[in-house]
């Protein structure tokens, strides 16, 4: 499938050839989200936090320590870049303006191309999210309860991955919307919060009582967030590793069918506005 | 090559009542109105044959194009090309058409010309000689060499609307539909995309449909048109066979050696029973009925002392206006012009 390569390729240089946009992207978004997140963990530890269970030892929140919390944003920050992908309303946009005739006239599928697009901007998000990590490492170091490993590091971005199809399906199916109404914006960002909220994205999935937690794990909205990032902290094995991955692409397949109809119908809405 | 059987397309709109009232209505309570764009149209258009669609704003003239292309769903009706159904969007259909959009851009506005060249000679999978040989032969014709590295977004509008047209045509397809593809361009640029079209059908003999508001179009490349009104086909045929039964006038322009005094001359040429449409003190331009052009253009000489004299067809806009202006009888029903 070279068009798939080209396409890929095309979608990376365009990335790259914006320097500024590039680089903002990451050390704005990315820092400022770390930010918040520090000043917000750090009141809430200093008002909340029960005392460590050894005595002496640092005061937890859900079972994590400041500096381990610290570290779960991170991780949360980092890996949820790459699950969520570029939520930017590309097909909406294509369906809203006509700019979706195009790839209509060309012979390939609309789909891979926006497949292709979403492994392009996620392959660059890993390349500035590794950097990000290593510098953040590099300065402030890691917290003491940490092992780093690369095996961590592999099973969780793998996860991420996987994560990121499941995610790319949802998003697809939300800007199809667009086939019926104007504007889907504000179910973009609904999504975007409920999914964010429910994946353990924001704060832990620990921290939510037990009840709420069971139900939320009868979603698929866990496996894509809080599971891969247990897997980035050491909190994980191979086989919690295949359950996740299996659950995720379990959930994704009717999903799969579900965009396929979605499509079918919603193309015989279009109207190709613009030309 | 192209064959449609009484294709109908209804858009369904929402109606808004003007006004924060009406907007504030149409959240709860939203109108509809069936709009119909298209009512059964048959066409055929052959091998290496250009047809001219021409109609007014909304005639739905852009609406057939897109169905014809696979864009859009018809209400009812059918269309094969090339033996295929245009919605079942098989690669194979759409490895042989091209539909060059001048109000839409297709190319990547973020890439340079040449990688996006690239990426659709991947896209259509055209063998690599091919490529060179199309790309070559396309960049020479268009003249744009020197562009071919700068960013499509960087360039002039001729500029990208030549891209554009390299990019619709590199896969060689055999059926081309052209929307409006020199709109908005200096004369200059319409007249190398026109020359280059001509060009494009000597060489390849694709069907094409086109679709443009400068009349100049329609009279250089289409020897056939259709006239869509209201969504109907009125007429389709001949281009010369409307202007022979709808061009009741030609256009008279006489060039004095003297100057005429502005006194004299409405007497003289009401007295040669032609309507002047120009006049200054050294020319005149004169509307006259087909029958008598040669005997006007006789008075005129023996009249005057003329350094100067051409007889010229009609506006070819004023005369399919003319046919688009003639309304629907006192049934409502759409008159269709016998020529």
């Amino acid at each position: 499938m070279t068009w798939f390569n080209a396409m890929f390729a095309a979608e990376f240089k365009r990335m790259f050839s914006y320097r500024v946009d590039f680089w903002l992207q990451f050390f704005v978004s990315v820092a400022v989200e770390l930010m918040v997140s520090y000043f917000l963990w750090e009141a809430l530890f200093a008002s909340t936090a029960t005392p460590g269970v050894v005595p002496g030892h640092a005061p937890e929140i859900g079972g994590y320590t400041f500096q381990m919390m610290l570290l779960y944003v991170v991780f949360a920050a980092f890996g949820g870049r790459i699950v969520r992908g570029n939520e930017r309303m590309i097909i909406a946009s294509d369906i809203y303006d006509g700019g979706l005739t195009k790839y209509l006239l060309y012979p390939v599928s609309y789909l891979m191309v926006n497949f292709s697009r979403a492994l392009a901007y996620n392959s660059v998000t890993i390349i500035q999210m590794g950097m990000g990590l290593l510098l953040l490492f590099a300065f402030y170091g890691l917290p003491p309860e940490y092992n780093f490993s690369f095996e961590n590091m592999l099973m969780g971005t793998s996860a991420c991955l996987v994560a990121s199809a499941f995610y790319f399906v949802m998003y697809v199916i939300i800007d199809y919307i667009a086939f019926w109404v104007d504007t889907i914006w504000s179910l973009s960002v609904m999504f975007r919060f409920i999914a964010q909220f429910l994946s353990g994205l924001f704060i832990p999935l620990e921290m939510f009582p037990p009840a709420v937690r069971r139900a939320v794990y009868q979603t698929p909205f866990p496996y894509i967030g809080s599971e891969p990032i247990k897997m980035f902290l050491g909190r994980s094995s191979w086989s919690q590793w295949a359950h996740t991955n299996l659950t995720i692409i379990l959930w994704t397949i009717p999903l799969f069918f579900l965009m396929q109809l979605v499509w079918r119908r919603g193309l015989k809405n279009y109207t190709g506005v613009g030309i | 090559m192209i064959q449609t059987q009484n294709l109908s397309k209804t858009f369904r709109v929402h109606k808004k009542v003007a006004g924060l009232a009406g907007s504030v209505k149409s959240l709860f309570n939203r109108q509809w109105l069936d709009k119909q764009a298209l009512r059964d149209v048959t066409l055929h258009v052959g091998s290496g044959e250009i047809l001219g669609l021409v109609g007014a704003n909304g005639a739905g003239k852009t609406t057939l194009v897109k169905i014809l292309a696979g864009v859009i769903h018809p209400s009812s009706g059918s269309v094969s090309i090339l033996g295929h159904n245009p919605w079942s969007r098989s690669n194979d259909f759409r490895r042989q058409i091209s539909l060059i959009m001048g109000q839409k851009a297709q190319l990547w506005w973020d890439l340079p010309a040449e990688d996006c060249f690239l990426l659709l000679r991947e896209i259509y999978q055209i063998p690599h000689p091919q490529y060179k040989q199309n790309l070559e032969y396309l960049v020479e014709s268009l003249g744009v060499k020197d562009q071919l590295n700068i960013q499509i977004r960087r360039l002039s509008l001729g500029e990208r609307m030549k891209m554009e047209l390299i990019a619709a045509l590199l896969h060689t397809p055999r059926v081309v539909f052209f929307d409006e593809p020199t709109i908005g361009l200096d004369l200059t640029a319409q007249r190398a995309i026109r020359n280059f079209i001509l060009e494009y059908r000597k060489l390849h003999k694709p069907a094409m449909i086109l679709t443009s508001h400068y009349m100049e179009d329609i009279e250089r490349l289409c020897p056939r048109i259709a006239i869509i009104k209201d969504g109907q086909i009125v007429y389709d045929g001949d281009l010369a066979r409307v202007v022979n039964t709808y061009a009741n006038h030609k256009i008279l322009s006489v060039e004095f050696e003297t100057e005429v005094s502005p006194a004299q001359s409405p007497k003289a040429f009401a007295a040669l029973n032609a309507e002047v449409i120009f006049q200054d003190s050294s020319t005149v331009r004169l509307k006259v009925a087909r029958t008598a052009v040669a005997q006007v253009a006789g008075q005129m000489l023996q009249q005057f002392r003329v350094k100067d004299l051409s007889i010229e067809e009609e506006d070819i806009g004023n005369i399919i206006e003319k046919l688009i202006r003639r309304d629907k009888d006192v049934s409502g029903k759409i008159v269709t012009p016998k020529l």
